[in-house]
């Protein structure tokens, strides 16, 4: 995703677009918000595991939100639900590995790019086992809601269109936060292209025998975007387009278009979920052993507690390649070492002397977990759509030395990887300044990183999200002076 | 003050360095005390705090400053004059640099401690500083890149009429010295006051010296910057009493700025051959009290009935009062009441701009 939107969620009444660049350093005082913000991630990710009611599990082992009526702002008014908005640009639609397209046999095949569709989730509570969705290409909306497992409204700009839908799709939500799209069997696509078309044609107002439906079905899907294209497509010059036609229009196509649509930016971001890692702000305390285990590690969990067994997991090569790179990056190395069934963290210094994690400092074991899921990412070889990393507080218990080193990591593995984003929540003034200083010295580009301060309303009790972000020389623009002061 | 530390003065390092460390241990004192702020490229800070003789103190300053830099640009920018520390000998300017007014001097210029001492808000009572420097701290503290920014100053009363030889005994020192006086006005096209403004105008164009400057507000006096929903958060009005709906009126017209709000208008005041008389002449359709029946008795005539003289005390306070707690907004308003607070807070935010104590 290139953008998240969030609506009432806490103090998060309405957090706006929020860019996800390369590194996203959230910023704030305590309780202002940003840890609300850096959670719905792992929230995302924690309703994709698991079947759950309204497509989003509020207590999990990974984040607890409580439950919908604990997560909704105060500040909501009854009729109004959470809400999570994700744009994805540039998406590419081609209809050969999907489902619904290899049924339905479309005639017109998309194979284009679209400049940016939006997907918003409504979530209800779970005893309405509900939830409604909106997908908005261009200027235009389709909504539809999905009850239970199946689909029971369905409209693009207003229009009703929920008897067509039923006879040629059904909506079936198993787990995660956006449902699937799946044909009927043998639609008769004629007969409910016809009948859109003349819902359509009534609703705007349209003279049919000007806008035949074969004219239409011709019309490309870029035309959600551009009036002068809609015109273009159609022979007519852009001012004699009356409105109502490009409304028509541009709702004709959605409809044709959207099971293909919904279902591509349904599993990019499905993926996305999936492909989310969170560190907790609190990391498991080093122990002397741990016992083995025959289990093959696929990702570091959240508090770290399973870094011995993956580290225990990895081959020689990889251990040593971790080894090697966590020495070039911090000055230290971590490996395991297995004896009688159990499996103990060695950190081993520049000099090489090797010490058991549990009696080194603490930072080591905080720090620890961040690193091996960061080098987890590198090296995985899925990368259809980016691993977002979330850290919270990953200065925890580290000198600011050390803190500095781990900022130029993150600024190198941002740079140097794309498919990894990192969502960091700090109150470390060492972190900013690092950020900064790998500007300046061109280890990352200033716009891909954005600092997002978190300021909580006294009056209101809702959060406002303002953006910083560095010029060319690593100095802050519209930086609040002062932020980091007593 | 800002003090940003030229890349040439790096040059300082071969001519003399022992000067150079001198200076540096000054400004980092007046630093780490939270007089003045200190900017510059990073290179040029790294490259100081490799000077063998700069004290652990010192060292501990500048590295401070450093891990700062990266969020002092907004207030750089903010600034319309800052002292440019430069490479030279006998250098002691000031010149324009681009929208701002760059002080520069050469470490050879600076004598003694007064250029780091807290710079000096010369105004002519202290109610009137109080005042001015409320409007700035709000004006700073509403715009949010300059919200957290500390402010050192000492305020100097000059004592109305004394002002201008405050000002002039000032110079003479090399104290950073910025002096606010009310222009004392009372119609568009009127000479300065000649008590105080006028003086000090003329000192300021006889006598410039880098390290002064003066700011002559365009109006009457300090009480004609007082915006109409200060004086009623001040008094806990509740907006209706007449005498406060009349001065809403009149804060709107260009009258404003030259009306003595202090001082009882009488009938006299619209009649007579003068440029003063004319322009009152001009503007007595907006005092709706009617006419005294000739003759008009001077003592006893009130064509508008003048504000209390502690109005300016009791705002000013209020207003500083509110910084701490939930602080006054500064309305949109006129633009030339609001263009005259601008200049205030552009220049106490760039004379007295500090930061917090470094340990």
């Amino acid at each position: 995703m290139d953008e998240i939107r969030i609506k009432n969620l806490r103090t998060l009444s309405d957090t706006g677009y929020v860019e996800l660049k390369k590194i996203n350093v959230l910023l704030g005082r305590n309780s202002s918000g940003k840890s609300t913000f850096a959670r719905v991630f792992p929230l995302l990710k924690q309703g994709g595991k698991l079947k759950s009611k309204s497509g989003i599990l509020w207590y999990g082992s990974d984040v607890d939100f409580g439950s919908f009526q604990d997560a909704k702002s105060r500040s909501a008014g009854k009729a109004e639900t959470i809400s999570f908005t994700f744009v994805k640009k540039n998406l590419h639609v081609a209809p050969a590995s999907l489902y619904f397209q290899s049924k339905q046999k479309l005639r017109q095949p998309l194979n284009s790019k679209l400049r940016r569709v939006e997907v918003t989730a409504k979530i209800f509570e779970d005893e309405k086992k509900t939830a409604s969705y909106e997908l908005k290409i261009g200027a235009c909306v389709a909504t539809f809601t999905v009850q239970g497992l199946l689909g029971a409204k369905f409209s693009i700009d207003g229009v009703d269109l929920t008897a067509a839908a039923q006879k040629v799709m059904y909506f079936y939500r198993h787990s995660g936060l956006l449902p699937d799209i799946y044909p009927v069997e043998k639609p008769d696509l004629k007969s409910v292209s016809n009948s859109v078309y003349t819902a359509l044609v009534k609703a705007f107002s349209i003279d049919a025998q000007r806008m035949p439906l074969d004219l239409i079905e011709g019309l490309h899907v870029n035309i959600l975007y551009n009036r002068a294209l809609i015109a273009r497509s159609l022979n007519i010059a852009p001012g004699e387009l009356p409105k109502n036609c490009v409304s028509f229009l541009r709702a004709y196509i959605m409809w044709r278009e959207f099971p293909l649509v919904w279902e591509t930016v349904r599993d990019l971001l499905t993926d996305s979920f999936s492909k989310i890692r969170y560190t907790k702000p609190l990391r498991a305390s080093a122990e002397r052993y741990y016992r083995t285990q025959g289990l093959s590690v696929e990702e570091i969990d959240p508090q770290g507690t399973n870094l011995a067994m993956f580290l225990n997991d990895l081959s020689p090569r990889a251990a040593s390649e971790f080894s090697s790179w966590t020495t070039k990056s911090l000055g230290f190395s971590i490996e395991s070492k297995t004896s009688e069934g159990h499996v103990s963290i060695l950190i081993s210094d520049s000099a090489g002397s090797k010490t058991n994690m549990a009696d080194t400092g603490f930072g080591f074991s905080q720090v620890a977990p961040i690193l091996a899921q960061v080098w987890q990412c590198m090296k995985s070889r899925n990368n259809s759509s980016p691993f977002v990393f979330v850290i919270e507080q990953p200065e925890l218990h580290l000198h600011p030395h050390m803190q500095s080193k781990l900022a130029s990591l993150f600024s190198s593995v941002a740079n140097e990887n794309p498919h990894i984003k990192f969502i960091i929540e700090t109150h470390s003034e060492v972190f900013i300044n690092q950020f900064g200083n790998a500007v300046d010295n061109n280890t990352i580009s200033a716009s891909d990183i954005g600092i997002y301060i978190f300021e909580k309303n006294s009056d209101s009790d809702k959060t406002l999200i303002s953006e910083s972000y560095f010029d060319e020389s690593g100095f802050l623009e519209q930086w609040p002076y002062g932020f980091f002061d007593a | 003050m800002l003090f940003y530390l030229d890349h040439d003065l790096l040059k300082e390092t071969d001519v003399n360095p022992a000067r150079l460390t001198e200076f540096l241990e000054d400004l980092c004192a007046a630093r780490r005390n939270g007089r003045h702020l200190i900017f510059s490229e990073k290179k040029t800070i790294e490259v100081l705090l490799g000077l063998p003789d700069l004290s652990p103190r010192a060292h501990r300053t500048l590295s401070a400053v450093l891990r700062r830099l990266r969020g002092k640009l907004s207030i750089y920018r903010a600034c319309t004059v800052y002292v440019r520390v430069v490479h030279g000998t006998q250098i002691f300017s000031k010149t324009r640099d681009g929208e701002k007014s760059k002080i520069s001097i050469s470490i050879d210029m600076i004598r003694g401690d007064d250029l780091f001492s807290k710079p000096k808000i010369l105004v002519e009572n202290r109610t009137d500083g109080d005042f001015y420097t409320g409007i700035a701290k709000l004006l700073i503290a509403q715009e949010r890149t300059t919200q957290g920014l500390s402010l050192a100053y000492e305020l100097v009363s000059g004592g109305g009429s004394q002002t201008p030889r405050e000002y002039q005994a000032l110079k003479n020192s090399d104290y950073l010295v910025y002096c606010i006086v009310d222009a004392d006005i009372d119609f568009p096209g009127a000479d300065l006051g000649g008590n105080t403004a006028a003086p000090v105008y003329k000192i300021e164009q006889i006598s410039p010296k880098p390290t002064t400057e003066a700011l002559i507000l365009r109006c009457y006096s300090a009480e004609n910057l007082i915006h109409p929903s200060m004086i009623k958060s001040a008094l806990n009005l509740t907006g209706t009493e007449s005498w406060f709906v009349n001065l809403e009126k009149f804060f709107e017209l260009e009258l404003w700025s030259y009306l003595a709000l202090k001082t009882r208008k009488t009938c006299y005041d619209f009649f007579g051959g003068s440029d003063k008389n004319l322009y009152w002449a001009s503007q007595r359709g907006f005092f709706g009290t009617p006419p005294c029946p000739p003759p008009c008795i001077k003592e006893k005539c009130s064509i508008y009935t003048p504000l209390r003289g502690t109005t300016l005390e009791k705002v000013s306070e209020h207003l500083n009062n509110s910084i701490t707690s939930i602080p006054f907004f500064m309305p949109d308003c006129k633009s030339d009441v609001s263009s005259e607070w601008h200049k205030i807070k552009d220049g106490v935010l760039s004379w007295a701009c500090s930061g917090g104590r470094i340990s």
